[in-house]
C-alpha cells in the first residue's frame, strides 16, 4: 500500500490492518498517535526525558498487545489506559530503585509551565490524572470514568477536590508571569 | 477561582517540543520490529498435533540422524550463522541494534515466548563491549527466542514453570547455558530435560 493511500485511511481502517499483522499500518498508526502519547506522558510526569521514556515503553507495549485490542473498546481509551499503566510502572520502578526525585523545581521550564506544573504537583496521582484528562484531553466525567473503570461520581468528586487544590496552589504561587492569564 | 478561569490558567501549560523525528522513527521502528516478530514467531510454531506426531517419531529420527552424522564425520557447527536461519539472525541483529539505540547499554534481554514479548531493561548502563547471544529453546510445542548478553540470567516461562537460565560466554567462543539442574554447551549440544537448545554469538553486532 502506498504512503498516499495510507494517509487517506481512517484510524479504524489502519487499526484493523494493524490488528491483522500489517507492520506498515502499525507504524502509520503509531506515527499518528505518538504526539497524543507523548503529551499525555509529559503532563503526567512533568519531565521531558521521563515523558520520552514512558512514550517509548508505551509504544513497545502497544506493539506487544495490539492484537488483543478489542474493537468494542475505543482505541484512544485503550491507549490512554496503557499510557497510565506505563506511567504507574515507571513511578513504581523509580521508587523501588530509590531514583524517585524529591520535590521538583522545574528550573528548566519557562515560568508559565513551571507555575502550572508546581500547581499540578499539589494533587494526588488520581486527581492529577483526572484533571489532565478533563482539561487537556477535553474528556467528560463519563469518558474519564470509562478510562479508569470507576463510577462517574468518583470522577466528579476527584474533579471537585482537584480544582480546590489547584486553585489554592496557583493562588499561593502568585500571579501568572507576563503573558499569562490574569 | 471560577472553573473556566482555572481551566484557562492550566491550559497555559505549553507542550514540550516533540523529540527529533529520527528518535520518533527509531522508537516506532523498534516497536514495529517487535510487532512483526510476534506474528512471525506464531507463524513458525508448528500446530500442536504435528508437534506430538514429531515427538513420537523423535527417537527414531534422532537415531537415524546420529548414524548419518557419524557416517559422514559430521561435527556440530560452531558457526553462529549456520545454527539459525540467516533471516532469524539478521532480524535479531536489527532488533537489538534498534533497541540499543533506545536504551543504550541498558538492554539485558529480549525474550519472545509464543506470542508474548518481553524486554529486560536495567536501570544503569552496562560496560561497553558485551557480546550478544541468540538462543532458541523449545520443548513440546513451546518455543522461546532470546537475545541476551553473557552473564545475564533470563527467566523463561516454559511448561508451566519459570526456568532461570544463565548465559555465559567463554573466551574461546563457547556458549554455556546454566539451568537449574543442567549445563548446556554449544560444543557438546545435548537435550537437557527435553529442551532443544540452539545458541549462537551475534558476532557482527557492534556490541551493546
Amino acid at each position: 500500500m502506498s504512503d498516499i493511500s495510507a494517509e487517506l485511511l481512517s484510524d479504524l481502517e489502519i487499526l484493523a490492518e494493524a490488528c491483522r499483522g500489517d507492520r506498515r499500518q502499525f507504524e502509520v498508526l503509531m506515527q499518528r498517535y505518538f504526539h497524543l502519547i507523548y503529551s499525555l506522558a509529559y503532563r503526567l510526569r512533568g519531565d521531558r526525558q521521563e515523558a520520552r521514556e514512558v512514550t517509548r515503553e508505551t509504544i513497545l507495549r502497544v506493539a506487544r498487545s495490539i492484537r488483543s485490542f478489542s474493537s468494542t473498546a475505543r482505541f484512544r481509551t485503550w491507549l490512554y489506559r496503557l499510557t497510565l499503566k506505563v506511567d504507574f510502572d515507571y513511578t513504581f520502578n523509580q521508587r523501588r530503585s530509590g531514583r524517585k526525585p524529591s520535590a521538583r523545581t522545574y528550573e528548566d521550564e519557562c515560568p508559565l509551565n513551571r507555575r502550572v506544573l508546581l500547581a499540578l504537583d499539589s494533587l494526588t496521582k488520581p486527581e492529577r490524572e483526572t484533571i489532565i484528562f478533563a482539561v487537556y484531553e477535553g474528556l467528560t466525567a463519563a469518558q474519564i470514568a470509562e478510562i479508569f473503570g470507576c463510577a462517574e461520581s468518583t470522577i466528579s468528586w476527584r474533579m471537585y477536590t482537584a480544582r480546590r487544590k489547584v486553585s489554592s496552589a496557583l493562588s499561593k504561587l502568585g500571579a501568572a508571569p507576563d503573558g499569562g492569564p490574569r | 477561582m471560577r472553573w473556566s478561569e482555572l481551566e484557562r490558567e492550566l491550559r497555559e501549560l505549553q507542550e514540550p517540543p516533540m523529540p527529533p523525528q529520527a528518535e520518533i522513527d527509531a522508537a516506532i521502528s523498534a516497536a514495529g520490529e517487535i510487532f512483526q516478530s510476534g506474528s512471525r514467531l506464531s507463524e513458525q510454531l508448528p500446530p500442536a498435533g504435528w508437534t506430538e506426531f514429531w515427538l513420537d517419531l523423535a527417537p527414531t529420527v534422532g537415531a537415524a540422524l546420529l548414524l548419518l552424522a557419524l557416517w559422514f564425520g559430521f561435527a556440530p557447527s560452531h558457526d553462529g550463522e549456520k545454527v539459525f536461519r540467516k533471516g532469524v539472525m539478521a532480524r535479531s541483529k536489527k532488533l537489538v541494534r534498534e533497541l540499543s539505540v533506545l536504551f543504550p547499554g541498558r538492554l539485558e534481554a529480549v525474550v519472545a515466548h509464543q506470542n508474548d514479548f518481553n524486554l529486560a531493561i536495567s536501570d544503569q548502563a552496562a560496560p561497553q563491549g558485551r557480546q550478544p547471544v541468540l538462543l532458541e529453546i523449545s520443548r513440546r510445542g513451546e518455543r522461546s527466542r532470546i537475545v541476551t548478553f553473557s552473564g545475564e540470567t533470563v527467566e523463561l516461562p516454559m511448561a508451566g514453570e519459570l526456568l532461570p537460565l544463565e548465559v555465559l560466554l567463554s573466551g574461546t567462543g563457547e556458549i554455556l547455558i546454566l539451568g537449574p539442574d543442567f549445563l548446556w554447551s554449544n560444543l557438546t549440544p545435548s537435550k537437557p530435560r527435553g529442551f532443544h537448545i540452539s545458541a549462537a554469538i551475534m558476532e557482527e553486532y557492534p556490541t551493546g
